[in-house]
């Protein structure tokens, strides 16, 4: 099939967007460094909204959309409200911290916002299990879909973090975390790289089971999978977060390839997508 | 429940592509696109054990629809009192999740009006008691029009001179087509997926 | 229009007249329109009957229109041979009618051939200029320089070409067809049937009439060379189609090199080389002997086979010539019980004759006929046939249990193929010769019937004695291809000397009423060499082609098919086509040739004016209008034309009366005895010594005013009673530099060159496949779907591969093509150059003796990739015909005349 621009680019970045702001969220909990959170939030708010937005493009009759309202247990509308549900948990969020509110209010919305972020991600996938399409209906798209946003989402945070961390503090309720400071070694917010070799690792094996069910693994493009997919969003991620965690390496350059190549996954998964997609049948001789 | 739609004799099929211009004639159907499509199938096996056969392809008006269950907004439904599946092409948005999931990919973009559009069964001559384009210029009389439950209706009375073994239909993924092809050994060996 | 034909007034427009314009895709809207015919006002939808003329199948139709516009076709179920069908041609009959690129005004050429520049002209200053330049050249050089051609495609109408031919005075008449097609396949039956017109083996020509009823008796049908799935869709195809899902079904046979839809419902394919069925014919004719399949009484009492044959003239053995009591005209045969020969009593009472063998009769040694078919075929052992047409003997024999079983009732079709190489009346000899052997003639179930003919007429016939004997003897190939007579036509080889080198005169004007000889015409791009001496060139058709472009001087728009009126018969009914509309200034056919004969007789031609007397004619004189024409056609057919359109399919007859066997058992009343068969013996040819008789003295065809059995010098070798095996000239046996045999065939959507200018048909077959097996693609390293080269000793052309077993190792198939996109492009010539398998062709000798007919199919030719692929400009995409889709035109008032 060709390549649906607007879906892998509504779905990727939606996805990072929102896994970004999982960032934030975990945040809450590990505090373990002050961060410019509300800027950060800020950030995924606007990756996920532009996702969203981009996700528009992709209709013919935009004006007709609140049509989809007719049935809302589609795919589409499950999307839909997913991307709408994370930005408006971002808003609370940045509400929440502006106003130092209490810390289980941001405890609750932060657990939301974890939770949406994996969930949306996963459905933005789960949508593309038809029946008709051999290499879709599998439900390791959609967990790798989830995965590898939470691999970009994660190392977009923390590479934003630390780019930004001289962005101004804001103390969370319930304490302050360590100083940052620019000219000293990075602190390194540990639990956020063990969670990003943690869903690289199951990015992997949710892709590899996909590749092999599918057979997309050894098929023409076969290459996709393996240099752009398993290589930039599992072994480059999954190496940046072993040196980091070993503290070797520059910190920044770590979390910028960690990103990049998060980035590039995530983008070539939803791409790979496309390209081994096709229908039982395709008697038209069209494919979409 | 009425279960409406086309049955093709390939037996009598003889390939000439009528079908496709009659559509397009009744439906408005532009240059580059079908509502309906005749395919060749073979030739396969070694001669004199051959097969090679024409197949018209259409809407196959499938008992659980994956287009009717992915449309955002019911755009693609079943209509109520017919049973059958159709296109409200006035609140498509273009997503064409419907084409994604149509396990035959039977379902065309209309260029011109950006929305998708579907073989209807020629609802606007049926309703008045005429027969889809198709069927009625057919020339070989090998497409037949009907509500597979009615047995006095065209497509049963054709379906009942056949053996079970000789009605075939598309193959399914769950979706169920009702739509039938009758081919006996006259034509040769059925193939499941085109 | 039929229900108010009002008088009408000739148009004498001048609007717009001079103004200079390109035809193609620019010319759309260049022209200013004729003032339009009173509109329709209101929004109903008015339906009408018709008939179509895609192709010759003229399928019933009801047409739909809507203020004044044709709005959709559909099928009308009224018609016996239709039943409601209509084929994607017949369905897209408001994309010829409507096509922006219609030739819509006289028009003349400005500048020179080949640029493309024309300007309008009006119908006055047309026919004079036309009927001027007759008269000039009659005058001056003899009107036998006169060529006049026409064709099958664009909605012709044969009998007036021929009509307007003799009208002025020209023999040299011709079509690409006729002795490439049909003509062969009817005169063959003609000479050995008594009848052919059209009572012959040609099932897509509309024949086998018995077949199109259900209950029919035929249970094994050979389809020899043709497809009627694709060569008659909506008519043949669906009759067969019908009998095949009967429920004792049909048995089929398909001897074809190509696996077509009927090839692939068969019981049997013999999947034959190209150019060699005659040998299978006479493997099949020598089994059937050897097996005793014929039927014997049949064959003793109702044809000729045992009647001997005398060894010095060849003919049969006549009584005077036995010293036996009986005249010249009386028949011998050799009774076996007598031992001795005996003159035959009509029509075999005396004896029961012995049909094989060798007997003294006076001092000579006469065989019979049969002996002599016997001896003729011997060498075609199965495994002979096997190994010249690359078949499998088993399959060969298998075929042939099926057709002669005895609880079967076999029949051969017999498809144009057979006319379309030098082997045309042998194999077509051949294959009536298996019929007459198997008795397979006038019963219930076989496809040689003498049905009644229809009270009305499609052809008008045409009128031969209104050439001299001294003008006739002037047409090409007229002594040495006397077949050709059958259709008053001439021989296309010479016609082209005559064209390209005056030889053995200089033909100065040509007439031509078809759409693109380019397509059609053997070793087409000759037309280059040939035109430039030919003065001036007049094409009529309906849009601009190739032809048009290159070498016409004039062009005169002709009606499309929902523009012409005309009753079809068909079965027993008949089909009326009705003008549902008029566009611009177009004119049916047959009125132009009627205009064109009555200004040259107004300008002085003597002759014409003969070409409207009865008397002068010996026939049918030529209408002046329509009025006229209607009437003619409405013959006996005792409705008024109004009525008929009213009523759209008439039955003439009950089926019961129309389906009349045995006619030849019938009582002649003026010999009290059974009629027999229209030739002279009034026995069945199986020895065709009336093909031996032809070629000596043109009996029975050779005519002219002075003698209606003109006696015509020899031709410069006997024809042959009996089909013989040659091997194609171009033979892929000893070929080494062309090792490839290729052939042609039908598609349902196209009808000979005509449709590639209609979107819904191009979009669906936009360039020709060229079919080759997957041993020969990897030889010669072809890759499905890739542009290929195709070439022969003639040129070279493209097609686009198809690597299928559709078509057997060493064969290939493409069908014929041009390109109209490239009309007014920078170089028009890729039009006919580009993909046209015609270039390929052959119209070198050897030619068939009896017709002439030279090699369409059945030649050697080599492939290799293509890289290049199309030319550029080459149109293949469904959108890239959006400029053809059509554009509505209001009605407008006919040109000339009614005349009631």
């Amino acid at each position: 099939m060709s390549i649906e621009w607007s879906l892998v680019l509504f779905t990727s970045i939606a996805c990072m967007g929102a896994c970004m702001f999982a960032g934030v969220c975990v945040n809450t909990f590990t505090r373990h460094v002050q961060k410019p959170v509300l800027i950060l939030t800020v950030i995924a708010f606007c990756i996920t909204a532009v996702g969203g937005l981009i996700s528009i493009t992709h209709l013919s009759h935009p004006e007709r959309v609140l049509a989809a309202l007719n049935h809302p247990t589609s795919g589409i509308f499950i999307e839909a409200v997913g991307t709408a549900l994370v930005c408006l948990t971002a808003i609370i969020y940045f509400i929440l911290v502006y106003r130092k509110v209490n810390r289980t209010a941001l405890g609750i919305v932060s657990v939301i916002g974890i939770a949406l972020a994996l969930v949306f991600s996963f459905f933005c996938g789960h949508s593309y299990m038809m029946s008709s399409q051999a290499t879709w209906d599998n439900l390791c798209l959609p967990l790798t879909y989830a995965s590898t946003s939470a691999v970009a989402g994660f190392a977009l945070w923390l590479f934003f973090s630390h780019v930004l961390r001289d962005k101004g503090h804001q103390s969370l309720p319930g304490g302050e975390g360590q100083e940052a400071s620019g000219s000293e070694k990075p602190i390194v917010d540990r639990v956020c790289v063990w969670l990003l070799a943690c869903f690289a690792v199951l990015a992997c094996i949710f892709a590899l089971i996909y590749g092999f069910m599918t057979g997309t693994a050894t098929g023409t493009y076969a290459v996709v999978f393996w240099v752009c997919i398993i290589f930039c969003g599992v072994v480059v991620p999954l190496v940046c977060a072993i040196l980091i965690l070993a503290d070797k390496g520059n910190y920044f350059a770590l979390t910028l390839i960690a990103a990049i190549g998060a980035v590039i996954a995530s983008l070539s998964f939803r791409i790979f997508m496309w390209i081994v997609g096709g229908t039982l049948m395709s008697l038209f001789g069209t494919s979409i | 429940m009425a279960h409406s739609c086309l049955v093709v004799n390939l037996d009598r099929c003889q390939g000439c592509y009528g079908c496709e211009v009659a559509c397009k004639m009744e439906n408005g159907v532009a240059l580059g696109e079908h509502w309906n499509k005749m395919l060749w199938v073979g030739p396969f096996g070694e001669y004199p054990d051959m097969t090679r056969y024409p197949i018209p392809t259409h809407c196959q008006q499938c008992k659980n629809a994956p287009c009717v269950e992915v449309c955002p907004t019911g755009a693609s439904y079943r209509d109520p009192e017919s049973n059958i599946v159709l296109i409200n092409q006035e609140i498509c948005i273009g997503c064409r999740y419907c084409m994604m999931a149509c396990p035959y990919g039977v379902r065309n973009w209309n260029e011109e009006e950006k929305v998708v559009g579907k073989c209807t069964l020629c609802g606007h001559l049926t309703s008045v008691g005429q027969l889809p384009a198709c069927v009625k210029s057919c020339a070989a009389g090998a497409r037949f029009y009907g509500d597979l439950d009615d047995p006095e209706s065209d497509v049963s009375k054709e379906l009942a001179k056949y053996d079970e073994a000789d009605i075939h239909h598309l193959a399914s993924v769950g979706n169920d087509p009702a739509a039938c092809y009758i081919m006996t050994d006259m034509v040769g060996e059925w193939k499941e997926i085109i | 229009m039929s229900a108010t034909m009002t008088r009408r007034s000739f148009v004498k427009s001048t609007a717009a007249l001079g103004a200079v314009s390109a035809l193609g895709i620019k010319a759309a809207g260049d022209f200013v329109q004729v003032d339009p015919a009173a509109a329709d006002e209101s929004d109903e939808e008015v339906i009408l009957k018709s008939s179509c003329r895609a192709c010759i199948a003229s399928c019933a139709v009801l047409v739909h229109m809507q203020n004044g516009r044709v709005i959709k076709i559909e099928g009308n179920p009224e018609s016996p041979m239709s039943r409601g069908g209509v084929c994607a041609k017949g369905l897209s009959g408001i994309q010829y009618l409507y096509n922006p690129n219609r030739n819509k005004y006289p028009m003349r050429r400005v500048g020179e051939r080949g640029t493309n520049e024309w300007e309008r002209i009006s119908w006055e200053e047309a026919l004079t200029d036309i009927a001027t330049r007759i008269n000039e050249v009659s005058d001056k050089y003899g009107s036998e320089a006169i060529s006049v051609s026409t064709g099958g495609g664009g909605n012709p109408h044969f009998s007036n070409v021929k009509r307007f031919g003799e009208a002025i005075n020209t023999p040299n008449v011709w079509e690409p067809g006729c002795a490439q097609c049909y003509l062969p396949r009817m005169g063959a039956s003609q000479l050995t049937y008594g009848a052919g017109k059209p009572n012959n083996l040609s099932f897509a020509d509309s024949n086998g009439w018995d077949f199109y009823y259900t209950d029919t008796a035929l249970t094994t049908l050979v389809f020899w060379g043709t497809d009627p799935s694709n060569s008659s869709v909506a008519t043949g195809g669906r009759a067969l189609t019908e009998l095949r899902n009967r429920p004792q079904g049909l048995q089929s046979i398909v001897i074809d090199p190509r696996y077509t839809v009927d090839a692939a419902k068969a019981d049997v394919w013999l999947p034959i080389r190209p150019g060699t069925d005659v040998a299978l014919e006479l493997a099949w004719t020598r089994w059937i002997l050897e097996h005793e399949r014929y039927d014997e009484e049949f064959c003793k009492t109702w044809t000729n086979m045992p009647y001997l044959i005398n060894p010095d003239t060849r003919l049969t053995l006549k009584a005077t010539e036995a010293g036996l009591d009986g005249t010249d005209e009386d028949f011998v045969v050799w009774d076996p019980k007598k031992k001795k020969a005996v003159v035959v009593e009509y029509p075999m009472e005396n004896c029961d004759p012995a049909l094989f063998g060798s007997y003294k009769v006076n001092g000579m040694e006469c065989k019979t006929a049969g002996q002599l078919i016997k001896e003729n075929c011997e060498e075609y052992t199965l495994e002979k046939a096997a190994e010249i047409c690359w078949l499998d003997a088993d399959q060969i024999e298998a075929a042939l249990e099926l057709y002669t079983a005895d609880d079967a009732q076999g029949a051969i079709m017999f498809g144009v193929f057979g006319d379309q190489n030098p082997q045309s009346q042998q194999a077509n000899l051949a294959a009536l010769c298996i019929e007459y052997l198997m008795g397979n003639v006038e019963k219930p179930g076989t496809m040689l019937q003498k049905f009644p003919g229809a009270p009305c007429m499609d052809q008008l016939g045409n009128t031969p004695r209104l050439l001299s004997k001294d003008k006739v003897m002037k047409r090409a190939g007229y002594i040495e291809h006397k077949g050709l007579m059958s259709w008053d036509m001439a021989f296309i080889p010479g016609i082209l000397d005559m064209m390209g080198k005056g030889d053995p005169y200089q033909i100065h004007m040509w007439i031509e009423r078809s759409g693109n000889k380019h397509a059609v015409l053997g070793d087409s791009t000759q037309l280059d060499d040939v035109t430039p001496n030919v003065d001036f060139i007049l094409q009529i058709y309906m849009y601009p082609t190739a032809f048009s472009i290159m070498y016409a001087d004039m062009l005169l728009p002709s009606t499309e098919w929902l523009e012409t009126n005309l009753p079809i018969p068909q079965l027993n009914t008949i089909v009326v086509r009705q003008a549902v509309t008029h566009l611009f200034e177009t004119v049916e056919e047959g009125i132009i040739w009627t205009q064109i004969v009555q200004k040259c007789a107004e300008l002085g031609n003597k002759h014409c004016p003969k070409a409207f007397d009865a008397e002068a004619c010996f026939g049918l004189p030529l209408y002046k209008d329509e009025h006229e024409k209607q009437l003619m056609h409405l013959n006996e057919l005792d409705m008024s034309w109004d009525e008929l359109c009213e009523r759209g399919v008439v039955e003439w007859i009950s089926e019961e009366d129309y389906r009349t066997y045995y006619t030849y058992l019938e009582i002649d009343p003026e010999t009290g005895k059974k009629a027999g068969f229209g030739t002279p013996s009034k026995k069945l040819e199986v020895y065709a010594e009336a093909n031996t008789i032809l070629g000596r003295t043109g009996f029975p065809w050779a005519k002219c005013r002075e003698e209606e059995n003109l006696v015509v010098p020899p031709a410069s070798e006997d024809y042959e009673p009996l089909a013989y095996y040659e091997e194609p000239a171009e033979s892929p046996l000893t070929d080494e530099e062309y090792p490839l045999v290729i052939t042609n065939g039908r598609l349902p959507m196209y009808h000979h060159g005509t449709g590639r200018n209609v979107p819904w048909l191009r979009e669906i077959y936009p360039v020709p496949e060229l079919w080759i097996n997957p041993a020969d693609a990897e030889t010669y390293g072809i890759t499905d779907g890739e542009w290929t080269w195709i070439e022969s000793r003639r040129d070279r052309t493209r097609g686009v591969a198809k690597v299928t077993t559709s078509i057997p190792q060493g064969v290939l198939y493409q069908e014929r093509f041009w390109n109209p996109e490239f009309l007014d492009s920078d170089d028009p010539t890729q039009a006919y150059k580009a993909m046209n398998y015609n270039v390929l062709s052959k119209t070198s000798p050897p030619y068939n003796p009896e017709y002439g007919s030279y090699t369409l199919r059945a030649f050697t030719v080599k492939v290799y990739p293509c890289p290049e692929g199309a030319p550029e400009g080459t149109w293949m995409e469904p959108k890239d015909f959006t400029p053809w889709l059509p554009v509505y035109s209001e009605p407008t008032e006919d040109v000339f005349d009614y005349g009631a």
